[in-house]
C-alpha cells in the first residue's frame, strides 16, 4: 500500500494534536485556551473546570454553582441505591476506594438512573418535545408517540424506580428561584407534561426530568450532559464504600444459601 | 397519600437465578455444601468435563456438543491475543507500566474495549445485525449497505457493526480465522452469510473484524446478543491481564512518552 493511503495513520503515529489542552512541564497548563494554574485556579469552581473539560465551554459561576448543587442531588449515601450497593460491596470486600468508585460509576451508567444515559435520553426527549410544540403539536400528541409500556408512557425523567414523589424537586425549585433563574421553555413544558401524566397515568416529573429541562434551558446539549454526569454518583458510592471498610467480609447484607431463589433445571447427571 | 401509594415498582423478596443452586450445610445456612450448575453437580462436572464445557454450560444452560465445542475453541484460540496495539491491551499495558494497582488492569482493559470499535458493544450490535438479516439475501443487504457508505470519510469505516476496514485494509487475522471456521464441516449459517455478504461488497477494504466474527460465531451457537458481548469480554481477558502484568515489572520509562515537540496544541 502506498504512503498516500496510509497518510491518515502516518500523521498520527507518533504525534498528538489536541484541541482540549496541553501541559508544558515546568511552565504552564492550558485548558481550552485558559491557563489552568494562573487563570482558572483561584477564580473558577471545580464544576466550571469540569464543564470546560467536558464541553469546551467556560460557564458562568452561577450555572457552575447550580450544577454543583445538581451533583449533590445525585449523591445519596444510601447503600440500597444500586451503584451505592456496589460501593458497599467493594468496601466490604476490601476493594480499593478507586476500584469501588469506578465500579459504582460503571453501575450508574444505566437506563434506569444515574445521570449519564438518563440525561442523554431525557434531554433528547424534552428538547425534541419542545421543537414539536413549537411546530404546533400539543402535549397529548407528543406523549402518544413516546415510548410506552402497558399503555403507560415510559419517558425518562417522569417515573422513579423506588418512590414516585421526588423529594428533591421543591428544594431545587427554591434554589433555582433564589439564584434568579427564570423558568425557561423546556422546564415550562416539563411541568405541562408532568401535569398531564399525573392526571392521566398517576406519574409525575422526577428530579432527573426537572434537571434535564432546566439544563436544556441553560443551553446544554444531551451529549454534553451525558459526559458531564458520567461521574455524578461517585460521592454516594464512596460514602457507602467507606462505611464498610475495613471489613472481614460478608458484613453487607449477608445472604444465606436459601436467600437466593433457584429457578433453574432440576438436578441431573451427565 | 400513604407511603404505599407512592411506589411505582414492586420489588421481590429474593433474588432468583436459573444458573446455580447452592445447598446449605447442616447447621450453617450461610455455608454451601454442594453446588449445582444448571442442575449438574459441580463435582461431577469437575470429574467428567473440561473448562470449556462448563463455560459453555454457564452461558447456554446445556453442555456443548462436540461440534459446538470445536467451533468455540477455534474462535477462542484464534482471538486469544489480539495484540498489544489493541485498545484494551494497550490500556492495561499503559496502566501496568505506570504502576497502577495490578488488580485494576483487567477492569481497565475491559472498560476501554467495551465500546463500538472492536469492543463488547460492537459484538452486541453485530449480533443483532446478523440475526435480523441472516434470512435475507446477502446480495440485497450488501447493496443496501453500500448505498449508505460514505467513502469520503477519513480513517477506517464500518459497513455494519463488526464488518469494515482496519488501517485502510481488511483484517488478515480475522480473515484467516474466518477461513478456518468456514472450512469446518459443521460451520454455521451466520458465518457463511456474513462471509458471502463481505464477498458481495465491491470494496477490498471491507472484511471481517474480530467483533463481527465473534458475533457471527456466537450467533450460530445461539448465545444471545448480550451474552455474546459478555463472552467476548471473557475472550479478551487473558491477553489484557498478561500484557498488563508484564509491564508492571518494568520501569515507568519502558513505554514511550510523547515529546513536547510532537504534541501540538491547536
Amino acid at each position: 500500500m502506498n504512503d498516500d493511503k496510509l497518510m491518515f495513520w502516518n500523521t498520527r503515529r507518533d504525534q498528538i494534536k489536541s484541541k482540549s489542552g496541553v501541559w508544558r512541564g515546568g511552565e504552564y497548563v492550558l485548558l481550552h485556551q485558559h491557563d489552568l494554574l494562573n487563570d482558572l485556579l483561584g477564580s473558577a469552581s471545580f464544576m466550571q473546570v469540569l464543564t470546560l473539560c467536558c464541553t469546551g465551554k467556560l460557564i458562568d459561576k452561577k450555572t457552575g454553582y447550580w450544577l454543583d448543587q445538581n451533583f449533590i442531588g445525585i449523591s445519596y449515601p444510601d447503600s440500597r441505591i444500586w451503584c451505592n450497593s456496589i460501593g458497599a460491596l467493594g468496601g466490604d470486600a476490601s476493594a480499593s476506594a478507586p476500584a469501588s468508585a469506578c465500579a459504582g460509576i460503571l453501575a450508574s451508567e444505566s437506563r434506569a438512573y444515574g445521570g449519564s444515559i438518563t440525561s442523554l435520553v431525557g434531554m433528547t426527549f424534552i428538547q425534541g418535545a419542545l421543537k414539536e410544540v413549537q411546530e404546533g403539536k400539543n402535549v397529548c400528541d407528543i406523549l402518544k408517540n413516546a415510548p410506552s409500556k402497558g399503555g403507560k408512557p415510559m419517558i425518562n425523567g417522569y417515573a422513579r424506580p423506588v418512590d414516585k414523589v421526588d423529594e428533591r424537586i421543591p428544594p431545587y425549585e427554591k434554589l433555582s428561584k433564589e439564584m434568579g433563574f427564570e423558568i425557561g421553555p423546556h422546564l415550562s413544558l416539563g411541568y405541562e407534561i408532568s401535569e398531564y401524566l399525573t392526571e392521566n397515568f398517576n406519574m409525575a416529573m422526577n428530579f432527573g426530568g426537572y434537571a434535564n429541562a432546566f439544563l436544556s434551558d441553560q443551553g446544554f446539549t444531551p451529549d454534553e450532559m451525558r459526559v458531564m454526569k458520567s461521574v455524578a454518583t461517585y460521592a454516594g458510592v464512596l460514602a457507602c464504600h467507606v462505611e464498610y471498610e475495613p471489613s472481614c467480609g460478608n458484613t453487607y447484607l449477608p445472604l444465606r444459601c436459601d436467600d437466593i431463589n433457584y429457578t433453574g433445571r432440576a438436578k441431573r447427571t451427565i | 397519600m400513604s407511603k404505599k401509594q407512592t411506589k411505582h415498582f414492586k420489588y421481590v423478596d429474593k433474588t432468583s437465578t436459573d444458573i446455580l443452586l447452592e445447598e446449605p450445610s447442616t447447621g450453617n445456612p450461610y455455608i454451601a455444601s454442594k453446588q449445582f450448575l444448571y442442575g449438574y453437580d459441580i463435582e461431577e462436572l469437575n470429574e467428567k468435563k473440561d473448562y470449556l464445557d462448563v463455560l459453555f454450560l454457564m452461558f447456554k444452560g446445556e453442555l456443548p456438543s462436540s461440534t459446538e465445542k470445536l467451533i468455540l475453541e477455534k474462535l477462542m484460540i484464534g482471538f486469544i491475543n489480539q495484540g498489544p496495539r489493541t485498545s484494551g491491551i494497550r490500556a492495561a499495558m499503559t496502566a501496568g507500566v505506570s504502576k497502577t494497582r495490578y488488580s485494576n488492569l483487567l477492569p481497565i482493559g475491559l472498560s476501554v474495549q467495551s465500546g463500538m470499535v472492536n469492543g463488547a458493544d460492537e459484538v452486541m450490535h453485530a449480533y443483532k445485525f446478523i440475526s435480523q438479516n441472516v434470512e435475507r439475501s446477502h446480495k440485497d443487504v450488501a447493496r443496501e449497505l453500500e448505498s449508505k457508505l460514505d467513502m469520503e470519510l477519513e480513517g477506517d469505516f464500518r459497513i455494519a457493526s463488526g464488518i469494515g476496514s482496519v488501517f485502510g485494509g481488511h483484517d488478515l487475522i480475522s480473515h484467516n480465522l474466518a477461513k478456518t471456521l468456514l472450512e469446518l464441516p459443521q460451520c454455521g449459517k451466520a458465518i457463511n452469510w456474513v462471509n458471502n455478504l463481505i464477498m458481495s461488497i465491491n470494496n477490498e477494504r471491507v472484511g471481517w473484524l474480530p467483533s463481527g466474527l465473534t458475533a457471527a460465531t456466537l450467533c450460530d451457537l445461539k448465545f444471545g446478543a448480550r451474552e455474546a458481548a459478555g463472552f467476548y469480554q471473557i475472550m479478551l481477558a487473558p491477553a489484557i491481564v498478561c500484557h498488563g502484568l508484564e509491564q508492571t515489572h518494568k520501569p515507568i520509562t519502558s513505554m514511550p512518552f510523547v515529546k513536547d515537540e510532537d504534541y501540538f496544541y491547536e
